[in-house]
């Protein structure tokens, strides 16, 4: 997928598992296994990115003795999900039109 | 790889950049492998997920402002030596000019993108003072009964409206452009002081 796109989009997935609940990196990337490919190395500049946009707040709690990093969504991130599924909708209709032309070929 | 060597591994690579940064992405690297020894995996397992360190590196130093990248990068890794400095000194001649010149030539095309724009908004702007004195001007000549120099006045004010609009479309356009351009220069530098065996 072209890596601007790809970009955009995780962006959107880390928002999403953090939607209805709080969590935490490696919980995070537990979460979006199933759906989306996305490594530890990667999500780190994502968390990054959304905090200094005002997507998400991050507060350290204690866990086991040691500080646990856990991650809040704000009324931007959710803004940005609600945006990415007007979005969707406008692409799925392109997509349809697109395999539509081919079925009548077909 | 144990979880010290891959945390050392990111921090030397990281050298030079403000430690508040360099420890939050220590932090968060100890927390990954932490929170994986918690679900059942070894340490060298926990490790070997993460990928490699300058994997790691890489994708921090990316998301690195410029200015902390290009300051990380000048900062020596030991204190200077003595001929060194002497060095430095000397052949300064040579390499402040073109170190001065390079930073004129990056201003100079800042300056360039936006005087661009400026244009552009000069124009809209003129373009609306233009439809707003022509259509003020028809009023008057008609109160003052000339028919033929209103017309001509609204003529002219509609025309200047029409052109206004042009102008804000074309406006809105050269300022995405711009935006465009400054970001992709913005990555291109980042890549320039992104060490070659850092990137992937």
């Amino acid at each position: 997928m072209d890596n601007q796109l790809k970009r955009g989009l995780l962006d959107v997935c880390v928002l999403a598992a953090i939607k209805d609940q709080d969590s935490y990196g490696y919980q995070i990337i537990k979460d979006m296994k199933p759906y989306v490919e996305i490594s530890e190395s990667t999500l780190y500049p994502i968390l990054r990115r959304l905090e200094a946009a005002g997507c998400l707040t991050v507060r350290s709690v204690e866990h086991n003795g040691r500080l646990r990093k856990y991650y809040r969504i704000t009324g931007s991130g959710l803004r940005r999900i609600a945006d990415f599924r007007e979005d969707w909708k406008e692409i799925s209709m392109i997509y349809r039109f697109i395999t539509r032309e081919e079925e009548q070929d077909g | 790889m144990d979880k010290e060597a891959f945390l050392s591994a990111i921090r030397a690579r990281l050298a030079g950049l403000p430690p508040e940064d360099v420890e939050r992405s220590l932090d968060y690297y100890r927390e990954m492998i932490d929170d994986g020894i918690e679900d059942g995996r070894s340490e060298a397992e926990a490790v070997v997920a993460l990928g490699s360190p300058e994997e790691a590196a890489r994708r921090i130093l990316e998301e690195t402002p410029l200015p902390s990248l290009v300051k990380a990068r000048l900062k020596p890794g030991r204190a200077l030596r003595v001929w060194e400095i002497v060095l430095l000194a000397l052949g300064s001649p040579v390499w402040l000019p073109l170190v001065l010149t390079g930073l004129l030539l990056v201003a100079l095309c800042y300056l360039l993108l936006v005087l661009f724009l400026l244009v552009f908004y000069a124009l809209t702007l003129s373009a609306a003072l233009v439809a707003l004195a022509g259509v003020w001007l028809a009023f008057s000549q008609l109160f003052q009964g000339r028919l033929l120099p209103a017309l001509m006045c609204l003529g002219t004010g509609l025309a200047a409206a029409g052109l206004c609009l042009l102008m804000v479309l074309l406006a809105k356009q050269a300022t995405r452009w711009d935006l465009a351009l400054w970001r992709a220069a913005g990555r291109g530098l980042k890549r320039l002081f992104i060490r070659k065996e850092d990137r992937v």
